[in-house]
C-alpha cells in the first residue's frame, strides 16, 4: 500500500479530487480483508493472549491470574517439555529426509524422457490422501499383532517374534516421521520440480560447454539456483513441523473410543497434542492451553527466523 | 460522474455494514461471563406440575445432540403421538468430540442442545462443568427412588445432585465362548460355570488350566485392557473427594489381579479396539470378552456373524460391574425446559418409550415399575437370544448381575484415569516385568502430569 501511495505522490497532481478518489479506492478495497482477518485472525490472536492470562473452563467464571500459567508451563509442567522435545525430535528425523529426497525425486524425475507425468502423480497422491485414511493404513502396518511390516520381518527371519513398533519410544516417533515423509516427498517434489523448470537452459548448456556433467551440474547450478526454493520449504516445513498433530493423533487414536493420548510413555505427544489435550481430553484448561498456544506461537516465530537466517542467501539476510 | 459517487457510497456503506457485522460478532462473543438470566422463569406453562395433564398442551422446539441417528429417527415420531406440538430437532455429533463442541457451543453463546448426552468417557467431566439442570426439581420432579438402586451414583454429580437419566442400563458379565468352554472345561451350562468361576483365584486357575490343554492356543482374555476394565469397574469404591484422589484405593487392588493373570499368562497381547482384537472373536482364540446389552449387537456378532449358537453369558467373578453406558441431562439454562423433560421422560423413562426402546433396539431402561409391569416381556425371548444359544439375555443380566451391583460415583478425573490407563497398559503388555508398585507409582505420576490440580495417594 505505502509503494502505491509513493507511486501516486511521484505523478503530479492534477486536481484535488482526482486525488482523493484514487487514494481512497485502495483501502477501500482492501478493507474486507482488512476487517476478515481482524475478526478471524487479529481478534483471536490477541483474545487467546488475554486467555491465556486467566483461569477459564469455557463455561465457569474467568479469574485473571496474571502470567501464572505461563510459570507452571515452562517450569512446571514435565509433559509440555516433553512434548516440545518430541515435536523438535521428530522434526530433524523428517525434515532433512523429506528435503534431501525430494530432491533427489525431482532431480531424477525432471530428466525423465518418458512417464515423467505418471511419476508426477503417483508420487503426489500421498499428499492429496486424507490423514484419517493415512493414521489407519500405517497403524495397521505397523500393528503388533497382525502388522504387515512385522509378518514380513518374521517371514523372512530377520526377526524371531513381531516387534512392538507403536509401543516402543523409538519405534513410534519414526514411525510419525515416515508418516509425514510419505505423505510431503511428492508435495516437495512438486515444488522443486517448479523450480527447476524456472532454471534457464542456457545456463545448463554453458556448463556443458565448460565441461561440467551429472552430479557436478547438479551440485554447482541446480542446488544453488533452487536455494530461493529450498528456503521457502524449510521455512514452512518448520512451520508445519512445529503444528505436528495430524499424523500422531491419527496413528494412536484411530480406531475407537478408547484414543490413546501422547502414545508409549509420551513419546509421541507434540505440542499441538498436548494443547488439545488440555483444552479438551483430559482436561478443559482453556486458559492454560491458551498459554501453551502462545507459546508456540513464539517458537514458530523464532524458528521461522533462525530457519530462514540459516538458509537464505547471504544478500537476503536483512 | 454520478454513478462513480453513487458506486462509491455503495462500496463504502458495504463495507461498514460488514465492520459493524463483524464487531457485533465479536462482541457476542466476548460477553460470556454474562449469563443469560432468562432460565429459570422460561415455558411457564405449568411450573409445578410433575406431569402435565394434557400432552397436547405442551409445545415447544427441543434441540438433541446425538451420534445415534436411527434411535433418534425412531423415538421421535413415537414420541410426537403422544406430544404432537413438540418439535425435536436432532443434531448428529460424533461421541468422540461431543464435549468439545458442547463447551465451544457454550462458550460463545452460539448453539447449545436442550438435551445433552454424557457418554461413559466424558460424563464426570461433562457432571462437573455444572450445565445440566437438578432433575428432582422443578420443572421436573424426577424420583430417584424409580430406578434401580446402582445406577444412581452414574446419574449423579459430585453434590450428590441427580442431573440425567440413564439412556439405558449396562450391567456387564462375560460373553463366552461356549464351544471352547465345553471342549476344555466339560461344561458350557452358564450356571456350572459361573459356580467354576465364583472368585478371581478361581479365575486365573482355569484359565491356566485352559492354556495347558490347549497347548496356549486359546487364554483367557484377549488382552490386559478387557481384563482391567472389569477389574476397575468392579471396584467402585469413591476415589475422589474435592481435588483429593485416591488412586491406591481405586488402582491397586485391579492392577495387583490384573498383574497376577499376566504372569500367569492367560492374557493375550491385543489392545482393545484394533483389528486384531475385533478378529480375535471370530477365531476362538479367547474364552472371554466383557459384555454389556449393547454387546451381542455392536460388539460379539458384529466380529463373529458366522456365531451364532457358539456364544454365552456368565457373570463375572465375584460382582457384577457396569460397562459403557450414557446419561442423559437437560441443558440448565435451556428455554425448553418442559419440553426438553417431556422427551426424555418419555424416551427413556415412560413405559411406552421403553417398550419400543426395548422392542426396536435391545435398550433396557432404567425404571424399576417397567420390569415388574412388563414381565412377560422379558421372559419372551429377546432377539440376540438364538446367538448365544438360546439363553435368556435380559433375564441373566436382571436376575444373576444387576442385583449385587454398585454403582460408581462419577467424577472428573475418571476420563484422566482412563487415559492414563490407556497409555499405560500398552507398556504393561510389552514390558511384563513391570511389578505392581512401578506400574502404579508411574500411574500417579502420569496423572499428576495430566491433573496437575490434584493432590494423589
Amino acid at each position: 500500500m505505502n509503494v502505491n501511495a509513493e507511486r501516486y505522490d511521484a505523478i503530479p497532481a492534477a486536481s484535488r479530487k482526482r486525488r482523493w478518489g484514487p487514494r481512497m479506492w485502495p483501502y477501500l478495497f482492501a478493507l474486507p480483508f482488512v476487517l476478515t482477518y481482524a475478526a478471524f485472525q487479529l481478534y483471536p490472536i490477541l483474545y487467546s493472549f488475554v486467555l491465556s492470562l486467566h483461569d477459564w473452563n469455557g463455561i465457569g467464571a474467568k479469574t485473571y491470574i496474571g502470567f501464572k500459567n505461563y510459570v507452571q508451563l515452562w517450569t512446571n509442567d514435565p509433559l509440555f517439555i516433553k512434548s516440545l522435545w518430541n515435536t523438535l525430535l521428530m522434526m530433524l528425523m523428517f525434515i532433512p529426509l523429506t528435503l534431501i529426497l525430494g530432491l533427489t525425486l525431482a532431480y531424477w524425475t525432471f530428466q525423465l524422457t518418458r512417464g515423467k507425468r505418471f511419476f508426477q502423480t503417483i508420487n503426489v497422491l500421498p499428499y492429496i490422501t486424507t490423514p484419517v485414511a493415512i493414521g489407519f493404513i500405517f497403524s495397521y502396518m505397523f500393528d503388533w499383532q497382525t502388522g504387515l511390516v512385522n509378518l514380513l520381518l518374521t517371514k523372512f527371519g530377520i526377526l524371531e517374534e513381531g516387534f512392538y513398533w507403536l509401543q516402543d519410544p523409538w519405534g513410534s516417533r519414526a514411525i510419525i516421521a515416515l508418516m509425514v515423509i510419505w505423505r510431503n516427498l511428492g508435495y516437495f517434489m512438486i515444488i522443486f520440480m517448479a523450480g527447476m523448470t524456472v532454471i534457464p537452459q542456457d545456463v545448463y548448456e554453458a556448463a556443458k560447454v565448460d565441461g561440467s556433467t551429472g552430479l557436478h551440474t547438479f551440485l554447482r547450478i541446480t542446488m544453488p539456483l533452487l536455494r530461493n526454493i529450498t528456503v521457502f520449504l524449510v521455512v514452512t516445513s518448520m512451520i508445519g513441523g512445529l503444528q505436528l498433530f495430524d499424523e500422531p493423533k491419527l496413528l494412536y487414536g484411530g480406531w475407537s473410543g478408547s484414543a490413546q493420548v501422547g502414545g508409549p510413555d509420551n513419546t509421541a505427544l507434540t505440542m499441538i497434542w498436548k494443547f488439545v489435550d488440555e483444552s479438551f481430553i483430559s482436561n478443559t484448561r482453556f486458559g492454560y492451553a491458551s498459554a501453551i498456544a502462545y507459546s508456540l506461537f513464539l517458537l514458530i516465530v523464532l524458528f521461522s527466523v533462525i530457519s530462514y537466517r540459516l538458509t537464505a542467501p547471504k544478500e537476503d539476510k536483512r | 460522474m454520478n454513478n462513480r459517487k453513487l458506486g462509491k457510497w455503495v462500496g463504502g456503506f458495504t463495507s461498514f455494514a460488514l465492520l459493524a457485522g463483524l464487531l457485533a460478532a465479536c462482541g457476542g462473543n466476548g460477553n460470556e461471563a454474562s449469563p443469560s438470566a432468562s432460565s429459570p422463569a422460561a415455558g411457564g406453562a405449568s411450573p409445578s406440575a410433575s406431569a402435565p395433564a394434557d400432552p397436547t398442551q405442551l409445545s415447544g422446539t427441543v434441540k438433541v445432540w446425538d451420534w445415534d441417528e436411527t434411535f433418534q429417527n425412531g423415538m421421535i415420531p413415537e414420541f410426537n403421538k403422544k406430544y404432537p406440538n413438540i418439535k425435536v430437532e436432532v443434531t448428529v455429533v460424533n461421541p468422540n468430540d461431543y464435549l468439545q463442541k458442547l463447551q465451544s457451543g457454550i462458550a460463545s453463546g452460539s448453539d447449545v442442545p436442550d438435551v445433552i448426552l454424557g457418554e461413559e468417557a466424558y460424563r464426570g467431566k461433562l457432571f462437573d462443568l455444572d450445565v445440566l439442570d437438578n432433575l428432582e426439581g422443578a420443572p421436573y420432579n424426577f424420583d430417584r427412588s424409580g430406578v434401580l438402586d446402582y445406577t444412581i451414583p452414574f446419574i449423579s454429580n459430585s453434590r450428590g445432585e441427580v442431573v440425567a437419566v440413564d439412556q439405558a442400563i449396562t450391567p456387564a458379565g462375560f460373553a463366552y465362548r461356549r464351544d471352547l468352554a465345553k471342549q476344555y472345561w466339560g461344561t458350557d451350562d452358564p450356571a456350572e460355570l459361573a459356580k467354576l468361576l465364583s472368585n478371581w483365584d478361581d479365575f486365573i486357575a482355569k484359565g491356566v488350566e485352559l492354556k495347558d490343554k490347549s497347548d496356549g492356543k486359546v487364554l483367557m482374555f484377549p488382552g490386559l485392557g478387557d481384563a482391567f476394565l472389569v477389574l476397575r469397574n468392579q471396584n467402585t469404591v469413591s476415589y475422589v473427594n474435592g481435588s483429593e484422589v485416591d488412586l491406591t484405593a481405586k488402582l491397586q487392588q485391579p492392577i495387583e489381579t490384573l498383574f497376577k493373570m499376566r504372569d500367569a499368562g492367560i492374557l493375550g497381547k491385543n489392545e482393545l479396539w484394533t483389528p486384531a482384537w475385533s478378529a480375535s472373536m471370530a477365531k476362538g482364540e479367547f474364552m472371554f470378552y466383557p459384555m454389556a446389552p449393547w454387546g451381542p449387537k455392536w460388539h460379539i456378532s458384529a466380529n463373529d456373524p458366522e456365531g451364532s449358537g457358539r456364544w454365552g453369558l456368565v457373570k463375572a467373578p465375584e460382582v457384577g460391574f457396569a460397562r459403557g453406558g450414557t446419561a442423559v441431562g437437560i441443558y440448565k439454562d435451556s428455554k425448553a425446559k418442559e419440553a426438553a423433560w417431556a422427551f426424555v421422560q418419555f424416551a427413556y423413562q415412560s413405559e411406552e418409550g421403553s417398550l419400543y426402546n426395548f422392542q426396536t433396539f435391545g435398550n433396557m431402561t432404567s425404571n424399576k415399575e417397567f420390569y415388574e409391569k412388563q414381565k412377560a416381556l422379558f421372559e419372551a425371548p429377546g432377539a440376540y437370544d438364538e446367538f448365544f444359544g438360546g439363553q435368556n439375555l435380559s433375564q441373566y443380566f436382571l436376575q444373576e448381575i444387576i442385583p449385587d451391583m454398585k454403582g460408581q460415583p462419577q467424577s472428573k478425573y475418571d476420563s484422566v484415569v482412563d487415559g492414563v490407563f490407556n497409555a499405560l497398559y500398552p507398556l504393561w503388555t510389552k514390558d511384563a516385568s513391570t511389578t505392581v508398585d512401578a506400574a502404579l507409582e508411574k500411574f500417579k505420576t502420569e496423572f499428576k502430569n495430566k491433573a496437575s490440580d490434584a493432590t494423589v495417594k
